[in-house]
């Protein structure tokens, strides 16, 4: 799965480097200075690098933890991001990693210790409780096994009064969660588009059934379960294969269960599209209907209110109002 | 496909293994057949650089696949094996380069460092050559890393010093190895093809502005409708026919345009 680990110098012989090179015995281990010298040169292709990402092992310096773009909580009042992981095992089309990082390796922070200290001070800072989505730059999920993320912070945050901690993901390798008990203040979110764009658009992913059925195993387990109808893709027989979707989604689920749904069309900061498009000259996602305005490329803005007010109509029948949240351009 | 390589010893299997012809001999000797070029630079990384630049200007379309190939000094390996560089040193500079490694291949995968002079101190883990680190540099500016790849073999090592390596030795090494980099130039070759923008976008376009005058945003504009129709599985011809139909450029990118439109839903 993983033939080169590139590996920073700072962090050679760090435990977590040691534990994850000791679980690639046949990978080449190549020094690097900096993690900087592989990931951020100009020149390469993060396409052809989807096809054989190495991993790259380093330690994250400076702000280890950021707000997240406003609209895009899930009802809490402090918001934060934090990646212990850059770039993600999928290729899904519409992603924006494509066009922000300029490469597809996987870049892993080992120094997990340093996002707690951020995390910790961030909760004391507010009375109320903070939420940290942990699937910004990555499935929280899909690399577990590598990383060894999941593991390490969900007791962290059991620990924590007053922080609320969201993982997001496509993966069903859910044992690592399923083996734990249910953390009161953590939700699991999976994100979905009906079957028929999935098979388009979300390259290497589980099928919509298996992650329907691992997300409802969790949900018996006890796991706060989210739902992320995000992106909203314009296409034929919309309406039908999202009131599919959802159908499927809601059968397999008690509405007890969710935590919160999210719904957001597609839309990307303009210079991430550009280099999205010139890496997928071919793709039709990008040949869309779509229109630049104020640094974002999106639906224009009858298609994204149709598109929300068709899917906000078919959830109506499945889950509560008060749960459903709209992430915003 | 372009081959740079240093000497004629270490470029002969190459070019017989794919029957080049001899193109030229100024300012560097050249072979080519199809879509194969060979130079050879001579040694060091002033001629290599030379030598890419050279075959920069026979050959303008972005994306080709570039590689660098000869015999090498390393700090472990056996003489007569191949390593493919993982990481390229300079002794003249802190810069490195990290070939991405993207291709299935049995080489060895090696830090090589590009040295002023023959060495003779090998450190373990390391491979020694006098060119690699110029051919990186040289090349990254008109192709994607991806496509540059160097691969060497070893021909000196702690245990048998260079001096004790005899030239006409030189062929018979890189032959050694010829099945594996013919099996390497072949993906970086398939993949650089899959990186030319589709020859049938191209000529449409070249069709359309052979009917009005675009002016230089409106052939940006031309180009990025075609390309998505393309995507969006429509008929190319049919943006001849709209094209022909209209009187003027800016009508022909509206008419396009309008075309499109109801056709641009995802399926």
């Amino acid at each position: 799965m993983i033939d080169v680990i590139y590996l920073e110098d700072g962090v050679r012989k760090h435990p977590r480097s040691q534990k994850i090179l000791a679980r690639f015995p046949q990978a080449k281990v190549l020094p690097c200075k900096h993690y900087k010298e592989v990931f951020n040169p100009a020149g390469q292709s993060f396409r052809l690098q989807k096809k054989k990402p190495a991993l790259i092992l380093a330690k994250q310096t400076g702000k280890l933890i950021h707000p997240i773009p406003t609209s895009y909580g899930v009802g809490g009042k402090n918001n934060f991001y934090f990646s212990h992981l850059l770039n993600c095992l999928y290729d899904c089309r519409y992603c924006f990693l494509q066009g922000m990082y300029p490469s597809a390796h996987y870049l892993m922070f080992v120094n997990f210790e340093d996002f707690e200290g951020e995390i910790v001070g961030a909760t004391q800072a507010s009375e109320d409780p903070s939420w940290f989505f942990s699937g910004y730059d990555c499935d929280s999920l899909a690399l577990d096994s590598v990383t060894g993320f999941a593991d390490h912070f969900l007791p962290f945050f059991k620990k924590l009064d007053k922080a609320w901690v969201e993982l997001r993901t496509k993966s069903v390798a859910t044992q690592v969660l399923r083996k734990m008990e249910p953390l009161e203040r953590a939700v699991v979110a999976f994100s979905f588009t009906p079957e028929e764009i999935s098979a388009q658009l979300e390259h290497g992913v589980p099928s919509v059934d298996a992650r329907i059925r691992a997300m409802a195993q969790l949900a018996d387990d006890g796991w706060k379960i989210g739902l992320r109808i995000d992106p909203l893709i314009d296409c034929t027989d919309f309406n039908d294969r999202y009131a599919k979707l959802f159908e499927n989604i809601f059968l397999a689920l008690s509405e007890h269960t969710i935590h919160s749904v999210s719904l957001g069309a597609f839309r990307m900061p303009t210079g991430f599209f550009k280099k999205m498009e010139k890496h997928y000259p071919e793709e039709p996602l990008f040949a869309s209907d779509l229109e630049s305005k104020g640094g974002v490329i999106a639906y224009r803005q009858n298609t994204e209110k149709r598109l929300k007010n068709l899917c906000l109509d078919l959830l109506e029948k499945w889950v509560s109002p008060e749960k459903i949240f709209s992430c915003e351009v | 496909m372009n081959f740079v390589i240093a000497f004629p010893g270490e470029a002969q299997p190459i070019i017989d293994f794919y029957e080049l012809q001899k193109v030229g001999n100024q300012p560097f000797q050249n072979y080519q057949k199809d879509h194969f070029n060979l130079v050879i630079s001579g040694m060091g990384r002033k001629k290599t650089a030379q030598a890419v630049d050279f075959l920069k200007t026979k050959n303008v379309s972005p994306n080709q696949a570039w590689m660098n190939l000869g015999i090498a000094g390393h700090g472990r390996m056996e003489i007569a094996k191949p390593f493919l560089a993982g990481k390229i040193e300079d002794d003249l500079s802190e810069n490195c380069f990290y070939p991405p490694q993207i291709y299935d291949h049995d080489f060895p995968v090696s830090c090589l460092k590009t040295c002023s002079q023959p060495c003779s101190c090998y450190e373990p883990e390391l491979g020694y050559d006098m060119e690699a680190h110029a051919f990186y540099s040289s090349v990254i500016s008109v192709t994607t890393r991806e496509l540059v790849q160097v691969i060497k073999i070893v021909s000196d090592n702690p245990t048998t010093s260079l001096t004790q390596f005899s030239p006409k030795d030189v062929p018979g090494l890189i032959e050694q190895n010829l099945k594996g980099i013919a099996l390497l130039a072949d993906q970086m070759e398939k993949i650089s093809i899959e990186m030319q923008l589709e020859p049938e976008i191209s000529n449409t376009f070249e069709n359309v502005r052979d009917i009005h005058h675009f002016s230089s945003t409106r052939s940006h504009q031309l180009h990025d409708l075609i390309r998505q129709a393309n995507a969006l599985g429509l008929s190319l011809e049919e943006i001849v026919s709209i094209a022909k139909s209209a009187k003027s450029a800016a009508q022909a990118i509206t008419s396009i345009n309008e075309w499109m439109k109801p056709k641009r839903q995802l399926r």
